[in-house]
């Protein structure tokens, strides 16, 4: 992890030259090995447990069942999960999202951390006689820098790639007017370390391009009809942003954190926006095993 | 540390996928014009203003006229065939969740959809027959615009010798009592819709511009003409003299209504004979 640089020096002492023995006298030489020093941490590493929208995994062989996310850790820097919430869309939104992701931490040297992380979610919206899929896929690259002991930012762009095929029913890829185009958002996330454990967190997040998601389907209506569909579909808003405080708690088998604020609600994982802006709220809580 | 070389790899891949899957986006789907260019909306706003001074004294003569446009007009198998090709824009446009009528301001989501639906339909031919046959019966295809989540007014649909067998709609019961009617139509149709498309149960609520050949029983002829269709009646506007001046004529079942600009006549088609009813 950060800041696990180990020194390890050996340092040669000699006599000095003008008080070197005679030459034919063997010069002692003293050798010693200084023990790595472990320098001490900038912030406490519980701090760094926070994986949830940052650069830092949630570690080997880990296994974290979270509200936002379930996630194992295949390695230290390979992380494999899904999302609960879009998988609970089906009690709201009456349709299905499979949905898999997979985290990579490419960098973790002294201040800097830097992941990928992809998903891939599918939302069927057949209905009747009509099927068809909705893919959603977005690509995000997230940043940790620690600034300073009392100050981590996590940052992160976020492009989602989204296209409909088939004929089904367009207005079931949406819930609640949240509806999966291309977009690019861009999120920034302070966490202010308090304690060992509790870290104020001041986040804000907004989608800088909304796209569309474009579909073309070609159904046969019956044995005489043919019909072709094609088109592009937006969301309402297509700016939509939210700013949230709140704290976590980051014990060793339990993360708890809680906040609120106001905005377009960002379906996390998922990253679409509902249209309505109202008191967005910010919860999670995990066992980590 | 030295990165190593296949991360670098993994990471430019990774980049350039990024970059090349939102580049490759689709484009704004392209809305099409309709054939005929007509302005269907103000030909629609011409029927609420009939521009004929009747002669209340000369209406006899004014009615035969009517009666003889009436006798060209396709009134009593183009209404089905119109329903019919918009209850096929209708079904799929329910399928996707899309707005059926220009009335609905949005879909129920919010969110806005600007689509191109076109609907293909191999015509019945007149035989009866069971399986579709394009190059014997031809075909028609309509077109209708979703655009910003709102069903846009104006579609259109253009037949290619089109051979329909169809029952006379209700509003003309009166001039043809036939099961069937064998009719022909090669040309376009625009359309200015006034309500709803049609459901299996209702039938077009609309202005119909047509251009192109019709025939019904075997008579062709250019044709040229506009009709507001309803569940209830058909109307149709009838010059009444050389400058353009017209009244509007409204079919219901065996009852010809007669606007001018300054009077009203209700006429019996059974009998011949009009009463003055504004």
């Amino acid at each position: 992890m950060f800041l696990s640089g180990v020194v390890a020096t050996t340092i040669l002492f000699g006599r000095a030259a003008a008080a070197a023995p005679a030459a034919d006298e063997e010069a002692p030489v003293v050798s010693r090995t200084i023990e790595p020093v472990e320098p001490p941490p900038l912030v406490p590493p519980e701090a760094l447990r926070l994986d949830q929208g940052t650069a830092y995994m949630v570690g080997r062989h880990t296994l974290k069942l979270g509200l936002l996310a379930f996630e194992f850790g295949i390695t230290e820097k390979l992380s494999v999960g899904t999302d609960p919430p879009s998988w609970a869309v089906r009690a709201i939104g009456k349709i299905w999202i499979p949905n898999l992701h997979v985290k990579y931490q490419f960098w973790d040297r002294g201040r800097l951390a830097i992941a990928g992380h992809v998903g891939g979610y599918v939302a069927d919206i057949s209905s009747g006689d009509n099927s068809g899929v909705v893919f959603e896929v977005p690509f995000s690259a997230l940043a940790s820098v620690i600034c300073t002991r009392h100050l981590i930012l996590h940052g992160d762009v976020t492009y989602v790639f989204a296209r409909a095929v088939g004929n089904g029913d367009l207005t079931r890829a949406t819930v609640h007017g949240a509806a999966a185009v291309r977009a690019l958002q861009t999120g920034l996330m302070a966490q202010i370390p308090l304690t060992r454990v509790f870290s104020l967190l001041a986040l804000g997040r907004v989608q800088v391009y909304t796209g569309d998601i474009g579909f073309s389907a070609n159904t046969q209506i019956d044995s005489y009809t043919s019909a072709t569909l094609n088109g592009t579909m937006v969301p309402a808003v297509q700016h939509p942003w939210q700013v949230v405080a709140g704290g976590t708690f980051l014990w060793k088998h339990f993360y708890l954190t809680a906040g609120a604020g106001y905005g377009n609600f960002f379906v996390p994982g998922l990253e679409v926006a509902v249209p309505k802006r109202s008191v967005v709220p910010f919860l999670n809580l995990a066992v980590v095993l | 540390m030295r990165w190593p070389e296949w991360k670098w790899r993994a990471a430019l891949l990774a980049g350039g996928w990024l970059i090349g899957a939102a580049a490759c986006g689709p484009g704004k789907v392209a809305l099409p014009s309709p054939p005929l260019g007509t302005d269907v909306a103000a030909v629609n706003a011409s029927y609420q203003m009939p521009t004929a001074v009747l002669d209340t004294s000369q209406i006899d003569q004014t009615y035969m006229t009517v009666k003889a446009r009436l006798d060209q007009l396709p009134v009593d198998w183009l209404p089905p065939l119109v329903a019919d090709v918009l209850n096929a824009l209708q079904k799929r446009l329910q399928a996707s969740g899309l707005p059926d009528s220009p009335a609905m301001k949005d879909i129920p989501s919010g969110a806005k959809v600007t689509s191109v639906l076109e609907v293909k339909r191999i015509c019945n031919g007149w035989n009866g027959s069971s399986t579709p046959d394009e190059a014997a019966d031809g075909s028609i295809t309509a077109t209708a615009l979703v655009e910003e989540g709102v069903l846009q007014p104006v579609a259109w649909a253009t037949a290619q010798q089109c051979q329909e067998q169809v029952m006379p709609s209700s509003a003309s019961s009166a001039l043809n009592q036939a099961l069937t009617v064998n009719g022909s139509l090669d040309g376009s149709l625009e359309f200015y819709l006034l309500g709803q498309l049609p459901d299996a149960t209702n039938g077009a609520d609309a202005l119909v511009a047509f251009a192109g050949t019709a025939s019904v029983g075997g008579q062709t002829g250019s044709a040229s003409f506009d009709m507001q269709l309803s569940d209830d009646f058909v109307k149709f506007k009838v010059s009444t003299d050389s400058a353009g001046d017209y009244v509007v004529v409204t079919l219901m079942g065996a009852t010809l209504q007669i606007d001018g600009a300054n009077a009203g006549f209700s006429c019996d088609i059974g009998s011949a004979t009009c009463a003055q009813n504004r």
